[in-house]
């Protein structure tokens, strides 16, 4: 079971909105979004059916 | 030029080559991500670990090692296409110069190129993986009779890749192997599929070649004549972009390493067993409690080397019953060279031998602590005391009924209990016997004979590491001690005495870090998955010549629980060791440290324990817990959970908060978790910072 980066800030919150540490399991909001940011880029600028098409209009 | 063709899995490739068998005579395939796929994103990932084991061998700064190879490999390419042949560059070639490189002196290059070798053939067959669909494939066309050979652009040689395909179980399949390496051409320019028609004196149109890569597979197989298939498996492709990204994101460090690393582990573990129906302990072992022990277990090896480099090396490591059990276990399937030992101590065998000098009042209050305490007959079973003899002087002293529980500890009766010399006469008896039985125990399993040893333990007080020093100091031949618990949380004592140390690797309250301490929430299950399937040390005794330990009765009520739990503890442990495994490989490959992975593992341990799952609290409710101080007591993991209702009455729900072994089990029937959080937020705010 591997956790996501929105689910381990969560569970930091606990400690931030308590005893103001949360950083330990925390991603980092930055890193969090680089995470995110990429993996939508990623899903939206599909590269391997950029590659899938190139390869079929070579076909044609 | 034949069709270039775009088939999505080999389900499909079967499909399209069945009509067509008769006009082939071979079927080439590409290896590396068509037959085989990697765990880990990056190839290179297997190369810089073989640098840092080739530092750690040779004391050379794993950089420099790494730009050797970088210079040799670039200078041996450059050769190549001199020699007009393509960029091309041999592994046997490379590890000769590469060596020389590193090592003056001649008479030990051939050592260090078997250590490189080996180490290289390792960690690549450690990364990949058959695919289960492409080994299905490949044994259907050994049906239809038909040949296939291996075509691989890579840089280690022929035999090396057949050596790697033998380690995978697949080398039979293949009836030929051409690496670019070995002919120093490549797929990606042509020639050596040209080369490949010419040695087996075919045209193009006699041979199908499957890969990966849409231009070395596909494209320049067809410009020779050969029919191209590129192999276009989405979900692979998904897989390796997310094994990439999660690469990157390590390199920022937190819990971004931890996750890469059990993503891996994950990953490994899935194309290994995703077959395997498994049970609900099996997978909490493998996928929660693995992950804990494994980073503890990992720790440990850290420890013990750093105290070897430091040239006081720990000469003997004893596992402490009945929760060091599992952590031996683990130990033994490492190369771990110190000799380890289980042994049987328990808290129980500790504190009465620590009754040797009498009891005392502090003493004696340790037993009131549990909740279920029977007053005298609890002081008698946690010191292992003669209850038929102190029972009449109890009377004496007011005491009508001896099991009566004692909520008053300042009561004069137990004072003057204590203070009777009777008492104290009887006490110190059974205790030096204690003592001397536990000290012949201690002398048997070499606990005297070393220097410096090492007690291997769950946590969480470090009773019995205090007890030993406290009972045994004073003899000379004691060792330096050192304790390595998976949580050390010293509630108890504050001074463990000269050189006597103790370090929790997973969580250490000394450190007071927060969100570290959270197997501290939920002790028992930490303690249910390392524990042994024997009951209890409760005392030694003489048997031909050696002492040995005396365990609880199986007919005791709480070892009646004990035993029907052992099924689910078993299998909890066999997913724990199953984890390890791949844990192992991982860590070879990744080289992180244990601090680069615990700040994820800690993480993954909050979810787990403030976070569970239904099924979680279903199935892990069915547990009981025993301890071993003496008590006959189980102790059920969760109570009755809570409703919306309780929370009219906040008083008695506080109450069942603070009695539940599992607080956070309780809300199971509350969805969202936002009850956990709630609960999590306001527990942290009473809890020392």
């Amino acid at each position: 079971m591997v956790l996501s980066p929105l689910k381990l800030f969560g569970y930091a919150l606990a400690f931030r909105f308590s005893s103001g540490r949360g950083r330990c399991f925390s991603p980092g909001i930055k890193a969090m979004l680089v995470w995110y940011g990429t993996r939508l880029r990623l899903l939206l600028l599909d590269w391997s059916a950029a590659k899938w098409w190139r390869g079929w209009f070579e076909a044609g | 030029m034949p069709d270039k063709l775009i088939l999505r899995d080999w389900q499909q490739i079967r499909g399209w080559l069945e009509p067509r068998l008769q006009g082939v005579r071979l079927i080439s395939l590409d290896i590396f991500d068509t037959v085989l796929g990697r765990y880990v994103g990056d190839p290179e990932e297997v190369q810089r670990a073989v640098c840092r084991a080739v530092s750690q061998r040779t004391g050379i700064d794993a950089e420099t090692v790494w730009q050797a190879r970088q210079h040799v490999e670039q200078a041996l390419r450059a050769e190549a296409i001199q020699a007009g042949f393509d960029h091309e560059c041999r592994y046997s070639s490379l590890l000769a110069r590469w060596v020389a490189a590193l090592e003056k002196e001649e008479e030990h290059h051939y050592a260090l190129k078997h250590f490189i070798l080996q180490t290289e053939l390792d960690l690549e067959a450690a990364t990949l993986y058959v695919k289960h669909d492409a080994q299905i494939f490949m044994a259907w066309v050994k049906e239809q009779n038909l040949p296939i050979i291996a075509m691989s652009d890579m840089y280690l040689d022929g035999e090396l890749l057949c050596e790697l395909l033998r380690r995978k179980g697949i080398v039979d399949y293949f009836s030929f192997v051409y690496v670019s390496a070995d002919f120093k051409l490549g797929k990606y320019s042509g020639r050596l599929f040209e080369k490949m028609l010419q040695v087996n004196g075919l045209e193009g149109k006699d041979v199908v070649h499957i890969g990966d890569n849409p231009v070395s597979d596909r494209r320049m197989a067809c410009r020779v004549g050969i029919q191209g298939i590129w192999l276009y498996e989405k979900a692979e492709l998904r897989r390796r972009e997310r094994q990439t990204l999660s690469a990157q994101m390590a390199q920022r460090g937190g819990i971004w390493v931890g996750r890469h690393f059990f993503e891996c582990v994950a990953t490994r573990m899935q194309q290994q067993d995703n077959l395997q129906p498994r049970s609900f302990f099996f997978r909490y072992g493998r996928e929660v409690l693995g992950p804990a022990f494994s980073v503890f277990m990992q720790g440990l090896q850290e420890r013990l080397q750093q105290q070897a480099a430091a040239e006081q090396p720990i000469e003997k490591l004893l596992f402490v019953a009945r929760d060091g059990f599992l952590f031996e276990r683990l130990y033994r399937t490492t190369a771990g060279q110190i000799p380890s030992e289980y042994v049987y101590l328990s808290r129980r065998v500790i504190t009465a031998a620590a009754t040797a000098e009498g009891l005392s009042w502090e003493q004696t209050i340790v037993a009131f602590y549990n909740p279920k305490q029977h007053g005298l007959e609890s002081v008698c079973k946690v010191y292992g005391l003669p209850q038929e003899t102190l029972q009449p002087l109890a009377q004496q002293h007011g005491f009508e009924d001896f099991a009566a529980p004692i909520h008053q500890w300042d009561d004069v009766r137990l004072h003057n209990f204590l203070n009777d010399q009777r008492v104290q006469t009887i006490i110190r008896r059974e205790g030096q016997k204690h003592r001397a039985l536990l000290q012949r125990y201690l002398e048997q399993v070499g606990f005297f004979a070393h220097q410096r040893v090492a007690l291997v333990d769950i946590g969480w007080n470090g009773t019995v590491q205090k007890f030993l020093k406290q009972a045994f100091g004073q003899r000379a031949d004691f060792p330096v001690l050192h304790g390595y618990y998976f949580a050390f949380v010293p509630k108890l004592y504050a001074d463990f005495g000269e050189n006597n140390v103790c370090e929790g690797i997973v969580h250490d309250s000394r450190r007071g870090n927060a969100c570290e301490r959270i197997p501290a929430e939920f002790e028992e299950i930490f303690e249910q998955g390392a524990r042994s399937f024997e009951a209890t040390t409760i005392a030694y005794r003489e048997a031909n010549g050696r002492v040995v330990p005396v365990l609880k009765a199986d007919s005791a009520p709480d070892r009646q629980a004990e035993l029907a739990c052992n099924p689910l503890v078993a299998q909890m442990q066999q997913g724990i060791m199953h984890h390890w495994e791949h844990f192992n490989a991982v860590q070879q490959l990744t080289g992180y440290s244990s601090q680069q992975l615990l700040p994820y593992v800690h993480g993954l341990l909050e979810r787990a324990v403030v976070y569970p799952t239904s099924e979680e609290t279903r199935e892990l409710t069915q547990l009981v817990h025993t301890e071993d101080f003496g008590h006959d007591h189980v102790l059920a993991l969760a109570n009755q959970s809570v409703g919306w209702g309780d929370l009219l009455h906040p008083r008695q729900l506080l109450r069942r908060l603070e009695l539940s072994a599992w607080r956070y089990a309780l809300f199971d029937r509350i969805p969202t978790g936002m009850a956990n959080f709630a609960f999590r937020m306001a527990y942290l705010h009473t809890v020392k910072k």
